[in-house]
């Protein structure tokens, strides 16, 4: 058989040559490819001479002596030794049949076919043709040791005809064999050409070498066996070779992506091991088994699959480190590359987004303290340690020993360093979450610290969050109070991590910079600082207070709408919004709080400091100075606050600051009820620190107003009381209680915002009116020489309303809304004719214009309509469908089944809409808009109901300019038509819309303006010309 | 619908009831504002008017009388500085 495979010395001249080529490039084979050295004597035998075959040439060496023989014959003798030999060790010129070779050496026996035959064909003759080579070769030539003669047969062999087979494989498809076979056939191809170069080397050759040195004669052999497999192998072999330690070890170490991995790979596909799909498909199907069961059976099978990777995990080790890949090779490359991502896996699996669950909460409740004392996240450590020593090393060590026996390093630390940093690459990433919710990712931010030493981690660290703060907090989305919010938290976790602050300055600039750009910026600021607690209370009182009354509405029906209501309430974006700011408001004035206790003793040393801060790089006596860290920025400053209130507050400019502060402190003061106010006092104590005491002086004056107020309202209203007393017993012989108590609130006109002193004018209800006065009178009396000026608009009322099916309380009414409502407590005189009884389901009460309002209340406009608006938001007024002007009081709610659409039914004909609008024009004379219509008039009510419509329709007929809702109207039409010529009515219509808006609206709809403009061209005031309207000369 | 107003909590401003002008001729702030010397307007800083009409802020009339050099004259119109009754 060895024949069969041996070099025919027939060959074809073109196969010679081709070899030649060869041997150009590999030099040592050029002597070993042909059995005969080149160094025959006489020149007896050369390259191309035709060889005996090996079986005639065996005679020289049956005699034993002929190695002895001396002299020239040693020549003859060696090279007919080397034929012999060289031609019993070289290789087939095919690749080795795996298959044959595997299944053969599956038995008792372990060597493959091609070994036995070997064997069988090692006769005594080549045993001492290589005994003689191997002792003599010792003096022989360097070139013509046949070790080195073997390394180059082998690698012959071995690219010639394994490597194209390799290549093969690598050209196959990988949609048609899976890449699990793929690399099975590579290795058991290595596996079994390797076994046989190192069975024939180390069966035939190492016995004769043992006397020298085996070990260091082998290590050449085995160094370029590796060489050349290394350099052969496919491309895709490592690739592949890790996709499939990945899936196995993410099998089992039970990773969450071992799923995808395995079927990545095809692994357990085969019908005997059920696949991953089947193990989806079955949770889906068996949704109806036991939860326990059900878990009991995933968990089975979950070992059971761990199990067999871990055996194949090991098969795969130890065939390629059979092959010389594992140790230093691509094998050990891929497995450390595999084992780091896994890591990295399990711990982002492990830790994202967890930084708080169950073990590491317990830890917490023992030592919260300690926690944040130690410089490490101790839970994650630990729990990474662990997960190390029970599942990863188990794994890593066995393999480990043996890729290199007797060598392993079972050093943890550089381990744990390496998932620590894993930890904090997670971290990082959630660095935005953590501080979204920041008190309770503390553990989180504890992960990231110690790992946060060099300067390219800390950057990594601020680049990451940069581009996360851009993504998800700097836009047009984010609330300012979110950002703002999001800002504090940043500034406690930063200063967490970094104390120094330069992390802080450098992610912090760009929310800086960008709230600056923010308007109301200043006012969640401020609404921040001046938010204590009772406003919630006051809130909830509120409505409790609502509720209450609707549980006593009779009404299921009434009950229900009402909640719709409450709920509707809710959605009004100004509450909503309130309700949202709170928390946030909240932390700043805590915060203010906290960072005054914690600096009270530093005081001055803050004050001085913000004065020295400037000098601080002058003082040479300064033995603690030290340099700005290493990465601190450009515009980094050491001395800049440390507190998150100085952080926020060196945003603002100082003056816009105080502006908004007074505004708010202004507001704020007048709608509550005189009180003490020491949490102001001693907000503005906090920041006269902050500020200077200058600056907070104007604060400092409202708030002593209002103590002064206290006392003064306290003197007054004992006298108010006591004259009220001695009135009422004077006039019905008993003291009665008074209705209303009024409350006094007497400010310092120049040192409060300015657009708070407007004086606003108005006539408040008749029995506040004369209280007020007399309040005028007392305190005249009180205080000599001085006036009161009453600020109408300003000041709130405890409003009570009694409604046929509800009674609402309200606490803080502003003064106008108040008096408003107070004018609907009674009907106008004369009432508004057309007013059903009943409307949508709901009882109607006292209806009033605006106009009538307008005349009764002396009121603008605008507040006005700013007090209806405030009940109608409060479902207490409805404005009247078929007439904009005028509102209604619902004394019952509308029945919550008349949908919304059919509500406004026009029921009533156009001429009782005419009718409304047209009776008043006559009575024009108390006006407050000349132009608009005006419901002032009221002593004649009684007649204007007795004149008979068709009269009136008529009479707006003839002059289409009586009608009210076109007077004004026609002022601008006429302008119109004059500077910009011709218009058509829908243009005409679409600039009024612009126009009159702020005036209240338009009356009349495009098919009316129409009507309108035709009766004009009847009038002889416009003509109509195609290119629309056009006025009468 | 009944209405019951249970409080009303009315903001007023006070003023001096000063017959002539609107600031102190001394410091030249309005009455209604307080001394360069005071804090808080008002009470702390009351006015006084002098027989010949004039009023000041009290702290600064009283530091231009202690002047040597006012001679207890009115710094506007030079007549003998007296507290109106």
């Amino acid at each position: 058989m060895l024949i069969s495979g041996f070099h025919h010395p027939q060959e074809p001249h073109r196969q010679v040559k081709k070899r030649r080529i060869f041997h150009g490039i590999f030099p040592p084979a050029a002597s070993a490819s042909l059995p005969t050295p080149i160094v025959t004597p006489a020149g007896s035998f050369n390259e191309n001479t035709p060889i005996a075959p090996p079986a005639v040439q065996a005679s020289p060496f049956a005699q034993g002596q002929a190695f002895s023989s001396p002299g020239g014959e040693a020549f003859v003798t060696h090279s007919r030794a080397w034929h012999l030999a060289t031609t019993f060790l070289s290789f087939p010129d095919s690749p080795f049949d795996v298959s044959e070779e595997e299944s053969t050496a599956l038995g008792v026996q372990r060597d493959g076919v091609y070994l036995r035959r070997k064997a069988d064909l090692f006769g005594p003759d080549t045993r001492e043709a290589i005994a003689y080579l191997m002792t003599s070769g010792v003096n022989a030539e360097p070139g013509e040791n046949l070790v080195e003669w073997y390394t180059c047969e082998v690698r012959r062999h071995f690219l010639e005809h394994i490597r194209p087979i390799l290549e093969e494989v690598e050209r196959e498809p990988v949609a048609k064999t899976r890449p699990e076979y793929q690399l099975n056939d590579i290795i058991s191809q290595l596996r079994v050409t390797c076994k046989i170069y190192y069975s024939v080397y180390s069966a035939y050759i190492l016995p004769y070498l043992a006397k020298i040195d085996p070990i260091a004669s082998v290590e050449p052999f085995h160094r370029s066996l590796a060489s050349i497999i290394a350099y052969c192998l496919p491309s895709t072999f490592p690739s592949l070779l890790r996709k499939t330690f990945y899936a196995y070890f993410t099998v089992i170490l039970s990773l969450p992506s071992s799923t995808s991995a395995v079927t990545d790979v095809g692994l357990f596909t085969s019908p005997h091991i059920p696949g991953a799909d089947e193990t989806v498909h079955s949770t889906d199907v068996d949704l109806e088994l036991e939860e326990d069961e059900k878990a009991v059976v995933d968990q089975e099978e979950a070992n059971r699959r761990c199990e067999e990777a871990r055996h194949a995990v090991f098969k795969l080790v130890e065939s390629l480190n059979a092959i010389g890949l594992m140790a230093n090779g691509v094998g050990e490359r891929e497995f450390a590359l595999v084992i780091d991502r896994v890591a990295g896996e399990w711990v982002t699996h492990r830790f994202s987004g967890r930084y708080t669950d169950s073990d590491l909460e317990t830890e917490d409740a023992e030592g919260d303290t300690s926690m944040a004392k130690l410089p490490t996240s101790v839970a994650s450590a630990e729990i990474m340690k662990e997960w190390l020593f029970d599942s990863l090393m188990p794994l890593v060590i066995p393999i480990m020993k043996i890729i290199r026996p007797g060598d392993v390093d079972e050093e943890l630390p550089p381990v744990l360093n390496r998932l620590a940093q894993r930890l904090s690459r997670v971290r990082m990433k959630e660095m935005f979450d953590i501080i979204v919710d920041f008190p309770q990712s503390m553990p989180g931010i504890m992960d990231l610290i110690p790992t946060l030493n060099t300067p390219i981690a800390r950057l990594v660290l601020t680049s990451t969050f940069a581009y996360t703060l851009n993504r998800r907090l700097l836009h047009q989305g984010a609330s300012t109070v979110d950002v703002l919010r999001a800002y504090i938290n940043m500034i406690k976790c930063f200063q967490i991590i970094d104390a120094k602050g330069v992390l802080l300055d450098k992610v912090g600039a760009r929310v800086r910079r960008y709230l600056g750009t923010r308007e109301d910026t200043v006012v969640e600021i401020v609404k921040g600082i001046l938010c204590y607690e009772y406003d919630e209370e006051e809130a909830d009182e509120n409505g409790e207070s609502m509720v209450q009354s609707a549980d006593q509405s009779t009404s299921i029906e009434s009950a229900e709408v009402f909640k719709e209501t409450l709920r509707r309430r809710k959605a009004i974006p100004d509450e909503a919004e309130d309700l949202d700011d709170e928390d946030i408001l909240q932390e700043i004035s805590t915060e203010l709080q906290a960072c005054a206790q914690m600096g009270a003793d530093k005081k001055n040393e803050v004050l001085g400091a913000a004065a020295a801060a400037s000098l601080e790089d002058l003082d040479y006596d300064d033995m603690e100075w030290q340099p700005d860290p290493a990465d601190a920025g450009p515009e980094f400053r050491r001395d800049k606050g440390t507190d998150i209130i100085s952080h926020l507050f060196t945003m603002l400019e100082s003056t816009k600051f105080i502006n908004e502060f007074q505004n708010q402190l202004g507001k704020r003061l007048l709608l509550q009820p005189t009180s003490e106010f020491l949490r102001e006092k001693a907000t503005i104590e906090l920041l006269k620190v902050r500020f200077g005491e200058t600056e907070m002086q104007n604060a400092a004056i409202m708030l002593k107003d209002l103590s002064e107020s206290r006392k003064i309202d306290a003197h007054l209203r004992d006298m108010i009381l006591t004259k009220h007393l001695s009135q009422s017993i004077a006039t019905s012989g008993a003291p009665l209680r008074m209705e209303t108590e009024v409350h006094v609130k007497v400010i310092s006109r120049l040192f409060w915002p300015q657009h708070m002193i407007s004086e606003g004018d108005f006539n408040p209800p008749s029995r506040i009116a004369s209280t007020l006065d007399l309040c005028n009178h007392e305190f005249e009396l009180l205080k000599k020489s001085r006036k009161l000026n009453w600020l109408k608009e300003e000041g709130f009322a405890v409003v009570e309303l009694e409604l046929n099916d509800r009674t609402l309380g309200f606490k803080q009414v502003p003064t106008y809304a108040a008096t408003v409502i107070d004018a609907f407590a009674k009907d106008p005189t004369p009432p508004n004719p057309d007013i059903p009884r009943e409307l949508n389901g709901g009882q109607v009460g006292n209806a009033w214009s605006i106009d009538q309002l307008k005349e009764k209340l002396s009121m603008e406009t605008e507040l006005l309509r700013k007090s209806i608006e405030f009940w109608v938001d409060r479902n207490v007024l409805a404005e009247y469908p078929l007439n904009r002007k005028i509102y209604y009081v619902m004394e019952t709610l509308p029945r919550s089944d008349i949908p919304a659409s059919r509500r406004t039914t026009p029921h009533t004909s156009p001429q009782k809409r005419d009718d409304s609008h047209t009776t008043p024009r006559r009575r024009r004379a108390l006006s407050f808009i000349s132009e608009d219509s005006n419901d002032s008039g009221n002593e004649e009510g009684g007649t204007r109901k007795e004149e008979p419509t068709p009269a009136k329709a008529d009479a707006e007929d003839d002059d289409p300019l009586k009608n009210p809702r076109f007077t004004m109207a026609w002022n601008y039409i006429a302008g119109m038509l004059t500077n910009q010529g011709p218009l058509t009515t829908d243009r005409v219509f679409a600039t009024l819309s612009l126009f009159l808006i702020p005036m209240g609206g338009l009356q009349f709809d495009a098919a009316e303006l129409d009507h309108f403009m035709m009766k004009m061209e009847e009038n002889g005031k416009v003509d109509k010309t195609p290119s629309g309207w056009k006025m009468r000369k | 619908m009944k209405v019951k107003i249970k409080e009303w909590h009315a903001v007023a401003t006070w003023r001096w009831d000063m017959p002539e002008d609107e600031v102190c001729g001394i410091c030249r702030v309005d009455f209604d504002g307080c001394c360069p010397n005071c804090k808080y307007p008002g009470d702390d800083c009351p006015l006084i008017v002098g027989k010949c009409h004039h009023s000041f802020h009290l702290h600064c009339i009283l530091s231009w009388i202690n002047q040597e050099s006012a001679k207890g004259l009115c710094p506007m119109c030079r007549q003998k500085f007296e507290v109106a009754a």
